[in-house]
């Protein structure tokens, strides 16, 4: 069915309590929390909106026009852009008329910048922890070193497969890899200057996280990879991030992968199944 | 990172004893003729110890901060390129005879982890060699730091085991 908007709402919109109900509603399908459809426009749901909008707009306005692109994609973006494992998260695939976020005037995809507000990307998202990567997949191997050595589990190691994703080559899970081939193939739809510049510091490495004698690397199930972007590393923990990383990562989350921006310590160049994708990869081995 | 040119300037005469710190006009990634700089302040530095840069950093003004033997950079330490209103870049490892062999670039945008091939940069995607080359660098930044640190000049020191500490990071 399709659905209009008699105003705009949201942050100096009309206001008009159908349509801040018919927009509640969306929200709240689209994963988003703008509280009770009530009909009034409150804090809840102009953050509600503006979380949205991080998915898709570098500068979430907190505003739905009537014919503008978040109500396009509230009203009829669901599912679009979807990888082959179906859609994650708030984000839904591209629609005539979004505003994508934009490259950098000079041309320079490595440029650090701030990392963005935490409220603007993994939106519906969650990283997944130790325990549930052991839970989901068993241990990848018996033994663990700080060196990358292969993973010696017999039922995950025959899911494992080395592919040409795009400008590089990554070795990891199947459907994992997969999932990779569909977020690299938006991104060159989407930026076809950045795509050939993306490179791997390595996806699959069964090995204890950094300093660790327990914690074990997510790299260790091949469902974590790490970016570089003309062979240049982004900086761990120095709070910013590669001006082209802020432009994949909207795509990477839609396809579910968790963006280690947000972690604790900042790690920009790291991307990760999300507890979603992880289960649904899960349940994709063979 | 916070240490300038000039914290490499500020080293003592007990830390020039045990540090090869040459000032270089990068000409060529093979044969580069070290020429001491009179204005920098560092005036013993010996002008016979040669290192070959990446195309890169020719025409930049080069340091070494590290051992050199027979007239060579040698061992490990870190080289830092400036050039013009440019910020520095460094980079933290290995130097066999004058020749860059493996380490990581640390540069405004990032790391750019390397091995050598006739004295050009090779970039990295296997894992193992990268975290490999993080390692090494990490090492290096250590040693520049003791020296330092033996030449009590403790900014210096800190500076230079803080960037041990994030090259180590780096890689999970």
């Amino acid at each position: 069915m399709i659905m209009k908007l008699t105003g705009s709402v949201g942050v100096g919109g009309n206001n008009i309590r159908p349509d801040v109900i018919m927009v509640q509603q969306l929200l709240t399908q689209r994963g988003q929390r703008p509280g009770a459809a009530d009909g009034i426009c409150g804090p809840r749901t102009i953050g509600a909106i503006k979380a949205f909008q991080a998915t898709f707009l570098r500068m979430p306005d907190g505003l739905v026009s009537a014919n503008g692109p978040t109500w396009q994609r509230l009203n009829g973006g669901a599912g679009g852009g979807a990888g082959p494992l179906g859609p994650i998260g708030a984000g839904v695939g591209p629609l005539p008329g979004a505003q994508a976020p934009m490259p950098p005037k000079d041309g320079n995809m490595t440029t650090p910048v701030p990392r963005p507000a935490s409220n603007t990307f993994n939106i519906g998202l969650k990283a997944i922890s130790n325990a549930m990567m052991k839970s989901l997949f068993g241990m990848p191997r018996d033994t663990f070193t700080q060196e990358c050595q292969p993973m010696n589990n017999a039922a995950l190691k025959r899911n494992v497969v080395t592919e040409a994703v795009g400008s590089f080559k990554a070795t990891g899970l199947r459907p994992a890899v997969m999932s990779l081939k569909q977020v690299y193939g938006d991104i060159a739809s989407s930026y076809p200057q950045l795509a050939p510049r993306i490179g791997t510091a390595g996806m699959l490495c069964c090995r204890h996280q950094r300093r660790s004698q327990t914690a074990i690397s997510n790299h260790s199930w091949g469902t974590a990879i790490d970016l570089t972007i003309n062979g240049v590393l982004d900086k761990y923990g120095d709070g910013k991030v590669q001006v082209g990383l802020t432009l994949i990562a909207p795509i990477f989350n839609r396809h579910g992968w968790y963006w280690g921006a947000a972690f604790g310590t900042e790690d920009g160049m790291h991307f990760e199944a999300s507890v979603d994708l992880a289960q649904k990869i899960k349940g994709q081995l063979a | 990172m916070t240490v300038a040119i000039a914290a490499a300037m500020r080293i003592t005469r007990a830390a020039r004893a045990m540090t090869c710190a040459v000032l270089l006009l990068a000409a060529s990634p093979l044969a580069l003729v070290a020429t001491a700089n009179a204005d920098d302040g560092v005036k013993t530095r010996p002008a016979d110890c040669r290192l070959a840069v990446p195309s890169s950093w020719r025409g930049w003004q080069i340091e070494w901060i590290g051992p050199c033997t027979s007239g060579a950079a040698n061992g490990a330490g870190v080289a830092i390129a400036t050039a013009g209103g440019r910020p520095p870049e460094r980079f933290y490892g290995i130097v066999t005879s004058g020749e860059m062999t493996e380490g990581v670039f640390d540069i405004p945008d990032g790391y750019r982890p390397a091995r050598f091939e006739k004295g050009e940069p090779v970039a990295l995607d296997d894992r193992n060699q990268i975290i490999a080359a993080f390692r090494v660098a990490a090492s290096a930044a250590r040693d520049v730091s003791s020296r330092f640190k033996a030449a009590r000049n403790t900014q210096a020191a800190r500076d230079y085991a803080e960037a041990a500490e994030r090259l180590e990071n780096q890689m999970d």
